[in-house]
């Protein structure tokens, strides 16, 4: 069951006389003018309620004779919540989408022409530019000191604070004198 | 007995009531579809108090009458195109319209 259908049919089942013609088509297959009488509801109030469980995929409809009949979905109720809310979100895209976008205005607005300008006070800010810095880097490759600190001054003078910004946000690892990207 | 304005007054409030323990006992459409019944009432209430304002006897009763049977046509036609259209929850509600139209209609017939 993907998301939307999962949201539409558990704000259905939200409403108590919804809950009630479900429970009678627990017993059975009805038709709206016997869950109306059941229920001490007019017809024209089952029909909307039905029309609503229809949609959020929660009761079938078939013809039997004059009548149409309504029964329960017997497959959609027997799904186990969890696997409901295990399901892959189509959330997750559009969350990549907008922290994507929010890295590309960090980026536009701490560099200029390829150097940083300014070391963002905020850690948030301060780790994306730290992240593009470390770009310069091949992961898992060591450099030495000198090395790291020509590569990272090529963006910002202060060479010493953003290399000690990278091991304490563990985008860089120190061991023996020699630095190695970690990711 | 009762008037006419008297009764549709007496039912709006009836069914306020009711709208307000539907809500609370998690019957929000109900609730909602009973709001919907009071504007109804509310509806005829208007009009009948403003043919009342243009016409006196026979000329009000007719007036009154072809101004509910307007409003009967409009929504009958609504919800014949609700139906058209698959759209059941809106030829419910155009039903529910009618359905208080209709016992409006009867209690304006038997009090005058």
């Amino acid at each position: 069951m993907q998301e939307e259908e999962a949201v539409r049919l558990f704000k259905c089942l939200a409403d108590k006389s919804r809950l009630q013609i479900l429970k009678s088509l627990m017993r059975e297959d009805m038709y709206v003018e016997r869950l109306a009488e059941r229920l001490s509801l007019t017809p024209a109030t089952i029909s909307f309620h039905m029309k609503k469980l229809e949609e959020a995929g929660a009761v079938t409809r078939y013809r039997d004779q004059y009548y149409t009949m309504y029964a329960l979905r017997r497959d959609v109720f027997s799904a186990r919540i969890l696997d409901i809310i295990g399901e892959p979100s189509g959330e997750a895209d559009a969350q990549a989408q907008r922290d994507a976008a929010y890295r590309q205005k960090i980026l536009q607005n701490f560099f200029e022409y390829g150097r940083l300008t300014a070391i963002p006070a905020q850690r948030k800010k301060r780790r994306i530019c730290l992240e593009e810095i470390a770009r310069a880097f091949e992961v898992g490759k060591p450099y030495a000191e000198s090395e790291v600190n020509e590569i990272i001054g090529r963006y910002h003078e202060d060479y010493c604070t953003l290399r000690r910004e990278m091991i304490c946000e563990g985008i860089m690892e120190r061991s023996d004198g020699t630095y190695v990207r970690k990711t | 007995m009762s008037t006419y304005l008297e009764e549709l007054e007496a039912a709006a409030a009836k069914l306020a009531g009711e709208a307000a323990s539907l809500k609370a006992s998690g019957r929000d459409d109900e609730a909602t579809l009973a709001c919907i019944r009071i504007n109804i009432h509310d509806i005829c209430r208007t009009l009948y108090q403003v043919c009342a304002r243009n016409a006196q006897g026979e000329a009000f009763r007719t007036m009154y009458l072809q101004k509910l049977d307007h409003l009967e046509q409009e929504w009958s036609a609504a919800k014949a195109h609700a139906q058209e259209n698959d759209d059941g929850c809106r030829a419910a509600i155009e039903e529910i319209k009618l359905e208080t139209l209709a016992a409006d209609r009867r209690a304006f017939m038997e009090r005058t």
